[in-house]
Formats: structure tokens, sequence, C-alpha cells
């Protein structure tokens, strides 16, 4: 019942877990697949400081009006290339009302690579309790919406 | 998208404390007292607790008895499941591009 609920996203590619877990802080890959459709990752918008406190910073623009949306993961953790963690500052303009927190793993899958994502509001405590709590966030969900 | 509800919510659940109001909520209603009792706080602080989810629309509150039993509204927690659902879709779109972007690089499209 709680997976109906978890923001949690596997995908398993074609491709060597070094060259998947790269495309997460190479700049020009950023720009060719972060952005939603309808908008565009302008390739001078994109800084990346790949490390433990460093951060990746993009801006999301709409074509049709001009209006950006800056985007921002502080790296937290950096494991290459097995795991990243990242925080990002609440937009509500963005529909992030709140802190999150993202994290990616990347598993050998044969000649395959698995990635999963789970993304949901950082609460109170440490980086090390963040998922925890969503879980548990979302465990109150889930028995309040039963 | 009501973003500053969507905040005020997600705020209202990162406490324990709020949480467990709210699980003893989901019985049914009941008045400050009654929420102070399993809780080692103060009905002072449980009523700061209830200001708290009532800003976030978690909680109505009775204008009209004394006591103003507190009531559980789902509808907040609607809102911030819809929240979930959007943050899914972005990162589905996003992993089908990386797909499509890996297949590019390697130059072997499926």
């Amino acid at each position: 019942m709680r997976a109906d609920r978890e923001v949690r996203i596997t995908r398993t590619f074609n491709a060597p877990r070094e060259l998947v877990f790269r495309a997460w802080l190479d700049p020009e890959e950023i720009v060719a697949w972060m952005a939603p459709a309808g908008l565009e990752v302008p390739r001078s918008s994109v800084h990346v400081d790949g490390r433990v406190g460093g951060r990746i910073e993009y801006s999301m623009v709409d074509p049709s009006s001009g209006q950006e949306y800056p985007v921002v993961f502080e790296i937290v953790e950096l494991s290459e290339p097995e795991l990243l963690l990242f925080e990002s500052p609440a937009q509500p303009e963005l529909g992030f009302p709140a802190r999150t927190s993202t994290r990616v793993v990347f598993e050998v899958n044969g000649d395959q690579t698995t990635v999963t994502i789970t993304q949901g509001p950082h609460t109170d405590g440490t980086i090390q309790d963040a998922q925890a709590g969503w879980t548990s966030v979302l465990d109150d969900l889930d028995a309040l919406l039963a | 998208m009501a973003t500053d509800q969507l905040s005020l919510t997600f705020a209202a659940l990162s406490n324990p404390t709020r949480r467990a109001i709210l699980d003893r909520l989901a019985e049914g209603e009941a008045t400050v007292a009654e929420l102070a009792k399993p809780f080692a706080v103060s009905p002072p602080a449980i009523s700061r607790h209830l200001r708290v989810l009532e800003r976030a629309g978690l909680i109505s509150r009775s204008r009209v008895a004394q006591s103003r039993p507190t009531t559980l509204r789902l509808e907040a927690l609607d809102e911030a499941d819809a929240w979930m659902n959007a943050c899914r879709a972005t990162w589905e779109g996003r992993m089908d591009r990386l797909g499509k972007h890996l297949e590019r690089v390697q130059g072997r499209p499926r």
C-alpha cells in the first residue's frame, strides 16, 4: 500500500553504471535530459560543482513566455558510481512547497544499470533521518487516507 | 496549484506530535484535553500544534462548543497526494529522456 504513495521511480538502462552516473554531473548531458517537456535548459545556465558540499544548478526556460525557473540540487552525499543524495530548497513556484531530499541509487544489473530515485520533503532531523522522516510522513498519509 | 497551502501542509506534517494528533483524529473528533492526554506536553502546547494544523487546513475546530472539538479534514492530505503524483510524473519524464540520451551517446538506438 505504501509503495503506491511513495515517490519512488526505478528505471533500468542499457548502459554501464559509470556512464549513467556521469550523466547526472556533466553539464552537457544535464542539458539533454533534465528539462521537463515544454521547457528548455540553456547550456549557459548549467553550473555543476560535482562534490559533496557542491551543487548542480540550472534554469528551465519556458520558450513561449521567457519565464525562467531556477533549479538547485545541493550535493549532500556522492559516492561514484553508486549514490547521489541531493537536497533542494523549497521552490513553491515550481510546485516544490518544502525543502526536498532526492536520493539516487545506481545498481549494476548484468549489462544494464538500474536507477532508483526517491524524492520527498526533507523533514526535521538529520540527513540520515530524512529518508525515515519522509517514509513516516507517507505512512501517516496512508493511514489517514485509508 | 495552491502551493502555499501545500507548503503549510508539509510543514505541519513534519512534526511527530502533530502526526500523532492527526492519527488520533482519524479515529474521530476530540477535545484539546483528550488530545493532550497521550502526550507529555501541556494543553497550551497542544493548542499551538492545533493552530499549525488548522492553518494547514488539516483540521477544523468547532466555533460553537466551549470545548471546541477538533475534526480531521482530508482535503489537504489529498492535495499532498497530488503533489507526490506530480513529482513522480516529473521524474518519469526525466528518465524517459535520460534513456534516449544514453542510447544516443552510445550510438545504439533501440
